[in-house]
């Protein structure tokens, strides 16, 4: 069962040997990360499945990672920076068979992008928090409804065991709100911000759904996808408290981490 | 024992676990870079990792530290350093003379030329029915006049370096007039101004940065005047109210101030752009027949050869150039020579459209790119044709376009996928529009269709890495 969700963004420049300093501009978000892992302690979460947005995204399936993991930051100018994790195989064939279940198309891979920092970052930062092992699973360039129906069956899968266990969605929003953005400054950004922090603190679907994909697209996010797999996995849950626990947007780059208290087990 | 203490033992424990240089050194994965590498470079980087690493330890951080990981570390920092680093890249971005990517490919001819030059030995400097020394400078000289209607010619390295040696020869101590809307900055820093300047020249802005008439040139005394400078602005456009003397009444003006006429024309063409439906670019031999003295231009925009930089002009003019003690720095080397001769040929003989590439991409007929995009789209599985426009870059033909079609994927977070595009082996380099991926096929070789498709399906097919 599923008693813990969040959605974290991860940007390398939060690991104090990447940002040497600069990850002070993000206090709140590593706050907030801080606050995840205590939560995951106190849950005992013991099973957790993370959303990859920089792993293996394909325009037609959903893909889960099966070996062990393991990476680095050399994208970002430090390749003795290293992150790795043990797979949780289990898990990963138990959601397997629940998509083949549902005609949701995720396939089993054996290696991955080794700078998927979307995954490295949560590592780095609340490693000794997470299970001994976790599963990975990466998002697709479907549509939302497919990723919503991708996390139906993470939830499927979820909910057959009796562990308490947790999803992480890893991303972030936009990368276009000011003239300091990794990408092209978008008058838009703000707005889309807003809708995405919006639909994750009331924890709607419905609202998440409802951007334009198109201008989701212009402002460069990336956590919405992963966020509509968290609220399929989470659908149905007998009791649900989403929080946002930071929402900030240092180097013109939108981050959100949210905290969803949840209960799948008895729904 | 206090958790200080108890963090120093921890360090201490960590650090002596680090494993040695050899061991490092005897892992299977450091096999190929021990054949490929000298032993002491493949040292050197071992212990600079493990150096990494002990510093990394000690601040804090877990990093990896196993023989394996350090190994694989290692292998990445020597491919790193020491692999060639100009790699081949397929240019999907739809600019064609793409500064970032090298300019213009050469024509196969000029590339086998060149390849030619650089393996073996040749006649760079020798008179071989003489069997004496011979001049490097004699070998292009026939091939520009014949193209360009021109007395004499001689070759450089860069336009900018042909601009610099004409200054310096011709003007040192003097003024060099210039409209004040061509003293202008061209790219990379590289100003106007800056370089008459460096090259010990005064410069005089004449006019205004709208209008220049010929009159302003020959307005001011004429004792210390060596030459009126005519600068093309090659990336950027005035437009609306302006007036810029033709080449000949800058002749006439010339004249009247008794100096010397230079006309840099940047990109230049030797062919007739508007037949491709493209604005005007200056054209060598129009300069050279309205009598301007030195012509400059490039040789890795539309002309399509290798870098260079081109003069052309009387005799009296380039004679002085040929012979200044700057001639020996930016003097071009035979690779150079040997290509640009094989692209001047094809101009020769009247088919530089079919044979250089620069022309054969502009000349590229909007349905066939069409056709090309739609087999990239049937490879793969996936995308969409969409109707969308090349330009012809490097500073040329500032806001001309060219129709085409490209291959298009609407994914969120395109510019992950373009990263993953320039990442392999053979990087694709794609364009980002509106945040569509875009794959134009007009810059992309012949051969390299494969290289696009499999790029594609690599990184966005479903079938990558997948078990069952």
């Amino acid at each position: 069962m599923i008693v813990l969700g969040a959605v974290l963004p991860h940007p390398p420049i939060l690991l104090p040997e990447i940002g040497q300093g600069r990850e002070d501009a993000a206090v709140a978000t590593r706050a907030a990360y801080a606050t995840v892992a205590r939560r995951l302690r106190e849950l005992d979460v013991r099973r957790l499945l993370m959303i990859s947005t920089h792993g293996i995204v394909t325009l037609g399936r959903f893909h889960a990672l099966k070996a062990d993991i393991s990476g680095d930051f050399g994208r970002f100018g430090h390749s003795a920076l290293t992150f790795a994790h043990r797979t949780d195989s289990a898990l990963i064939e138990a959601v397997l068979a629940a998509a083949a279940a549902r005609d949701v198309p995720f396939s089993a891979v054996s290696s991955w992008e080794r700078s998927d920092h979307s995954i490295g970052v949560p590592i780095r930062l609340i490693g000794e928090a997470l299970p001994t092992e976790i599963a990975v699973v990466s998002m697709s360039f479907r549509s939302a409804s497919d990723h919503v129906a991708a996390g139906r069956a993470i939830g499927a899968a979820l909910a057959r065991i009796e562990e308490p266990a947790a999803v992480i969605a890893s991303g972030d929003a936009v990368h276009s709100l000011s003239e300091e953005s990794p990408q092209r400054f978008d008058p838009r950004a703000a707005g889309v911000q807003a809708a995405i922090e919006s639909a994750i603190g009331s924890w709607s679907v419905d609202a998440l759904m409802s951007i334009d994909e198109g201008v989701r697209r212009d402002v460069d996010e990336s956590v919405v996808s992963p966020t509509l797999m968290l609220m399929g996995a989470l659908e149905g849950a007998s009791r649900l408290q989403a929080r946002i626990l930071a929402a900030e947007h240092p180097w013109g780059v939108g981050y959100v981490t949210a905290l969803i208290d949840a209960d799948t087990g008895s729904g | 024992m206090s958790s200080s203490d108890e963090q120093r033992t921890d360090l201490s424990a960590k650090l002596r676990s680090l494993p040695s240089v050899d061991q490092v050194l005897s892992e299977p994965s450091l096999t190929d870079a021990l054949e490929r590498w000298d032993r002491a470079l493949v040292v050197d980087a071992v212990r600079a990792v493990i150096g990494e690493v002990r510093e990394g330890l000690s601040s804090g951080s877990d990093a990896a530290c196993d023989a394996a990981s350090l190994a694989a570390i290692v292998q990445r920092s020597l491919e790193a350093r020491l692999a060639p680093p100009l790699r081949r890249v397929v240019n999907a971005t739809g600019v064609i003379i793409h500064t970032n990517l090298g300019r213009a490919p050469v024509s196969d001819a000029a590339a086998l030329a060149m390849a030619e030059a650089a393996r073996g030995y040749d006649n760079l400097e020798y008179d071989l029915e003489g069997g004496s020394r011979g001049s490097r400078a004699q070998h292009l000289e026939p091939l520009l006049c014949a193209v360009t209607g021109a007395e004499a010619g001689v070759v450089v390295n860069n336009n900018a370096a042909a601009l610099y040696l004409a200054v310096a020869a011709w003007c040192q101590g003097q003024e060099v007039r210039v409209s004040r809307g061509q003293a202008v900055e061209i790219g990379g820093g590289f100003r106007i101004p800056d370089v008459l300047l460096s090259a010990g020249a005064e410069l005089v802005e004449v006019g205004t940065t709208n209008r220049t008439r010929q009159a302003d040139y020959t307005r001011l005394p004429t004792a210390r005047v060596a030459a009126i400078l005519r600068v093309h602005s090659s990336n950027f456009r005035i437009v609306g109210f302006t007036e810029e003397p033709s080449l000949s009444e800058l002749r006439a003006a010339a004249d009247e101030t008794r100096s010397l006429l230079i006309d840099d024309i940047g990109s230049g063409s030797l062919l007739e752009t508007r037949r491709f439906g493209l604005s005007v670019e200056p054209r060598p031999q129009e300069s050279v027949a309205a009598g301007a003295d030195l012509v400059l231009f490039s040789g890795d925009k539309l002309l399509g050869g290798p870098q260079a930089g081109i003069v052309v002009g009387k005799e009296s003019a380039v004679r002085r150039l040929r012979q200044h003690p700057l001639m020996r720095v930016l003097r071009p080397d035979k690779t150079t020579i040997a290509g640009l001769a094989a692209t001047l040929q094809h101009y020769a003989a009247g088919n530089a459209v079919d044979t250089v590439p620069v022309w054969r991409m502009i000349g590229a007929d909007a349905s066939a790119l069409r056709d090309r995009a739609e087999r990239w789209r049937q490879g793969v599985g996936a995308g969409h044709v969409v109707a969308a426009e090349s330009t012809v870059g490097g500073g040329s033909l500032p806001g001309d376009t060219l129709p085409t079609f490209c291959l298009s994927f609407e994914v969120q977070h395109s510019t992950e996928t373009a990263r993953r595009l320039r990442a392999r082996e053979v990087p694709v380099v794609a364009r980002i529009e509106q945040r569509r991926l875009l794959l134009d096929p007009r810059t992309v070789l012949p051969d390299e269709d494969d290289d696009v498709v499999s790029a594609l399906l690599d990184v966005l097919g479903d079938a990558q890495g997948v078990e069952e």
